[in-house]
């Protein structure tokens, strides 16, 4: 492709039409599936193949441009009504797009497109095109299909056990793929391995780096034995084993791609790669195309306006300069300076804000891999969906959109394996057999919304229940005296999770704690509202935009904390009579309200101390998170400012109730509080406390 | 307990091991390179040889190789510096029973010796 | 003769991780030399983005000890970590420190961290098979915290393994936090 003489726009420009015909593709054929026959959209599918043909020619990218050309083939003799577009023929349309995204993400990324899978796909539908038979989709090479022939051998003939091991070495260890090497040859010696991933080859080439093994044995020796010799092996953190279902092509296709394992694939906030499989086998998954985003297509209006607050900031700047240079002085330098101030500070706003417009980009783009996501993943399940988008035009900022993939990703899975109900199931309880699940987003005032929401089983109390009494986390009596709308925010509790058996799909099923503190540091929050045997709904929200929030500094001790406005009530101004003691705490009374009293010695110790002045009025700010509102002791108001939100780098996520920084007009560095996190964390505390009084202790 | 063999051309290691493994109630010999090492094993047949991989004359992975052929029951563990993964890779193919990282811990040995011992 | 080469001390491994790396022998590799309390500790020249005076630091509570707080480092926030108090060491002097106490501001693999130190005196030129690694007995910092020692003339400098002196801790309390999940089944 570097041979052609293209410049690096006509290039740029190339990766990004070829990416928007490969997601029209594959839009077009999800619609397709739910209206079937209908003959516009077939045309778009044509089109959009023979655009995609045109440019992999004119770049040099022969093997995908053939391959195109096959399934175009084909897409002619549909619309033409030689040939009917089957579920089947679908299903090999949509593998041909992944196949094609993988491809263009190598060349992308700097690397070679894989010839010989593009030319065997591509023969593959030119058998197709001209034979008329449908072939099933062909396990590519080296993908991870297991070599089924052996696995049904040792199962039905010889009547081996099979197991699937899920082997994983401590990751912090140095060389710790030769560990797993190292594993891989102890069950090489135990029994037969019939499938390995990653593959043999990979592990004994130093080439990997990957820390996770996940090996098909057939064995006569006992589980325990093969696991104590597994044990032998040093830095060895985790070792599972589990049956693999002796039954037909599906199952086995489950068996043979676990969860997202992807040996060596960063694992994203949750603990665990975030692109699903596609069960088809296939090497390439719906989840690996993309070529990144790494540029925003912008308004040209936008531009306009920023070229016009520019120029306005140079007229300044010369103001500035030639006044520097003036014989003015005192007052009237004042004044001067007074006028120009005012003037920058307008135009900063501005220009703040138009930036901030040309930085947001519609949530489309990040829910456009969603529809494909759950068709496989409701089909993998054996669960009929109907899955909902709307609000897709909804604007974001660019970072935003970023943080909530992850989120939303698993928030889908879980929707689709724990809530929703199988088809039978759902007619027995009198419902429609397919499920319909939502993805919503939409303004309200300065915040975004995002929901995923479903009418499946609804969480399940007992459950619930039963995992955080298990755990420790709360007493019988607590939770039986909670109601069912609070008895859900406990799924958010740090090690909590209800899956009874680990779910292929979803891994553990929960990492909601993960979640919420991720999205709480960007000033974001996550609700749940849930009905037994109706559904489930997340609420998910976030500023509009993350850099720059409004906030109310204070102080306390000798340090400066910002509590982001949108979390802050009210200000009062107290004095010793207005606090009343209750249930052994203390508490104020805000309008009709009973607000327990906070001093932040309670969370921080000395650091937090703030000392109550006796006979004067003291300040207190009444912060609320995602329930009731506290009263927080300062030691002083200092005032309202905008301000600039910067990480607090590998703090980040490790301080309680802290959620970032920022630099204030003097230089200094003011604490940005994370008040969700800090109401709860209070709460609990106060609870303890109080607890403890009560028993006299 | 055991006999162990100690490798490496660096006398301060192997005076480090050394007071590792007699700490455990272990018998040490030393040897200074891979011709040494192979040699002392013949004569010696320790229980186990903890080998390090870059010596002068011949270096830990020939040594390895060189021993196994001669007594494939030969324990050996190699001691290793980081970006010498390849080697361990080679050497845990050749026979190696188990390796370390440098720079290692006592716990570490002491485990490591413990497994391949008892 | 063999050209020498600058080669940096620390290795990045595939999975982004930094680590130690004992250089081979006819490597050289730069050190900046810095005191902690009479001891002399060297780190990697390739990872030293700046050296400053001890600004205002912004303490941030509920932190461990060794976390001195945060700075404004022309514009960024970054963390600053007492590397006396990392080692366990007891506190400087106060008046020495305040004149000759620096604080050297490293580029980890994502982040920037700035470490206090009691001063900083040069920078060494090291040859790869000089380092060696450390017995307990020669140096009182924990000896998971260095990758190695340099004999330099009468004077040993110890090299840090910077990887473990700023994120170790995080990997502890982690392990602790995985024991509460344990597997529902």
């Amino acid at each position: 492709m570097h041979d052609l003489n293209l410049s690096p726009e006509e290039i740029k420009l190339f990766f990004e039409e070829a990416q928007e015909q490969l997601d029209i593709m594959e839009q077009t054929l999800l619609a397709l599936e739910e209206q079937p026959g209908d003959g516009e959209l077939v045309n778009q599918l044509f089109r959009a193949a023979h655009t995609l043909k045109g440019g992999t020619a004119t770049v040099g990218l022969t093997d995908m441009a053939h391959l195109t050309h096959a399934m175009e083939s084909l897409l002619d003799q549909v619309r033409q009504g030689s040939r009917e577009l089957t579920g089947h023929l679908m299903d090999r349309m949509l593998q041909g797009v992944d196949v094609l995204g993988s491809a263009l993400a190598a060349v992308a990324d700097g690397g070679e497109a894989p010839g010989e899978q593009l030319a065997a796909l591509a023969e593959d539908f030119h058998a197709l095109a001209a034979g008329g038979q449908d072939a099933p989709p062909a396990a590519t090479p080296g993908a991870g299909g297991a070599d089924w022939a052996k696995v049904s051998d040792a199962l039905g003939d010889r009547d081996l056990p099979v197991l699937r091991w899920q082997v994983t070495v401590d990751p912090d260890t140095p060389m710790a793929s030769v560990r797993a090497y190292q594993a891989l040859l102890i069950m090489e010696d135990l029994g037969e391995v019939l499938h390995t991933d990653p593959p043999t080859a990979l592990l004994e080439d130093e080439g990997t780096d990957t820390h996770r093994l996940t090996i098909i044995h057939a064995s006569e020796n006992p589980p325990e034995a093969v696991e104590a010799a597994l044990r032998g092996v040093g830095e060895i953190i985790d070792i599972r084993h589990e049956p693999v279902a002796p039954a037909g092509p599906e199952t086995a296709a489950e068996a043979a791609d676990p969860s997202p394992n992807g040996a060596g694939a960063p694992a994203g906030p949750l603990g665990e790669p975030p692109t699903p499989q596609a069960a088809s086998g296939s090497g390439a998954t719906s989840g690996d195309r993309g070529v990144g985003t790494r540029s925003v297509r912008v308004n040209v209006e936008l531009l306009d306006e920023l070229m016009n607050l520019v120029g306005e900031l140079v007229v300044d700047r010369t103001r500035l300069a030639s006044l520097a240079r003036s014989e003015l002085n005192g007052k009237q330098l004042r004044d001067e300076l007074d006028q120009l101030a005012g003037h920058l500070s307008r135009i900063t706003g501005d220009l703040q804000d138009t930036i901030v417009k040309a930085r947001m980009i519609p949530v489309k783009t990040l829910f456009r891999k969603f529809p494909r996501m759950v068709r496989d993943l409701s089909r993998q399940l054996g669960k009929r969906v109907n899955f909902q988008v709307s609000g897709e035009d909804t604007e974001l900022d660019r970072s935003v959109i970023e943080l909530l993939s992850d989120p939303l990703i698993h928030l889908l899975r879980n929707a689709l394996d724990h809530g929703v109900e199988p088809p039978e199931e759902r007619t027995a309880a009198g419902k429609p057999p397919e499920a319909t699940v939502r993805l919503t987003a939409y303004h309200r005032q300065s915040h975004i919304f995002v929901e995923v929401s479903d009418d499946g089983r609804g969480l399940d109390a007992g459950k619930i229940r039963r995992a955080v009494a298990r755990r420790g986390l709360m007493t019988e009596d607590q939770l039986e005296r909670l109601p069912y709308e609070q008895l859900a925010d406990l799924i958010f509790l740090p090690g909590f999770s209800t899956a009874d058996s680990v779910s292929t799909v979803s891994g553990r099923g929960v990492g909601m704690d993960v979640v919420r503190k991720n999205l709480e540091q960007v000033g974001g929050s996550i609700t749940v509202r849930s009905r037994p045997g109706e559904g489930t709904t997340f609420s998910i929200q976030l500023p509009l935009t993350l850099a720059i929030i409004q906030a109310l500094l204070v102080r306390i001790k000798d340090v400066t904390y910002a509590l982001p406005l949108a979390h802050v009530s009210e200000v009062l101004l107290l004095t010793n009579d207005e606090i009343y003691p209750l249930y052994g705490r203390q508490a104020v009374r805000v309008r009709d309200t009973t607000v327990p009293l906070l001093n932040p010695a309670h969370l921080w110790c000395e650091e937090g101390a703030v000392v109550w002045a006796e006979d004067e009025p003291n300040p207190v700010v009444v912060i609320q998170g995602d329930m009731e509102p506290l009263a927080l002791m300062v030691d002083r108001l200092i005032g309202e400012e905008e301000i600039v939100i910067k990480s607090l780098g590998p703090l980040t996520g490790r301080v309680g109730g802290i959620s970032g920084a920022s630099i204030l007009g003097d230089g200094r560095v003011a604490l940005i509080v994370d008040v969700p996190s800090l109401c709860r964390e209070a709460r609990q505390v106060l609870a303890r406390d109080n607890f403890r009084q009560l028993k006299g202790g | 307990m055991a006999l162990v063999l100690v490798v490496d051309d660096a006398q301060f290691m192997r005076m480090r091991l050394r007071k590792l493994l007699e700490e455990e109630g272990h018998q040490v010999i030393e040897a200074g390179d891979g011709e040494q090492a192979v040699e002392a094993y013949s004569t010696n047949k320790p229980d186990l040889v903890l080998m390090d991989i870059t010596m002068p004359n011949m270096d830990g992975l020939t040594a390895l190789k060189t021993i196994k052929s001669q007594f494939p029951e030969a324990k050996v563990v190699m001691c290793s510096s980081l970006g010498q993964k390849s080697a361990v890779l080679e050497a845990i193919k050749a026979g190696a029973r188990d390796f370390i990282v440098k720079p290692f811990e006592a716990e570490r040995v002491q485990n490591v010796v413990r497994k391949q011992v008892g | 003769m063999t050209e020498l080469k600058d080669q940096s001390l620390t290795v990045q491994m595939p999975d982004g991780h930094t680590q130690a790396a004992v250089p081979e022998p006819e490597i050289t590799s730069q050190l900046v030399l810095f005191t902690l309390s009479d001891e002399t500790y060297g780190v990697d020249i390739q990872r030293v983005r700046e050296i400053i005076r001890i600004p205002e630091i912004t303490r941030i509570p509920k932190t461990p000890d060794f976390i001195e707080g945060v700075i404004n480092l022309r514009g960024s926030v970054i963390p600053v970590v007492d590397l006396r108090k990392r080692f366990n060491m007891p506190a400087a002097d106060q008046a020495r420190l305040a004149e000759t106490g620096r604080i050297v501001v490293m580029d980890m693999r994502d982040w920037t961290i700035g470490m206090m130190v009691d001063g900083v005196s040069e920078v060494l030129r090291v040859q790869g098979g000089a380092v060696e690694p450390p017995s307990p007995y020669i140096v009182s910092a924990d000896t998971r915290f260095i990758a190695g020692v340099v004999k330099d003339g009468d004077r040993l400098v110890v090299l840090l393994d910077l990887d473990a002196v700023f994120f170790d801790e995080e990997k502890e309390q982690m392990a602790g936090l995985n024991q509460v999940e344990a597997p529902a089944g």
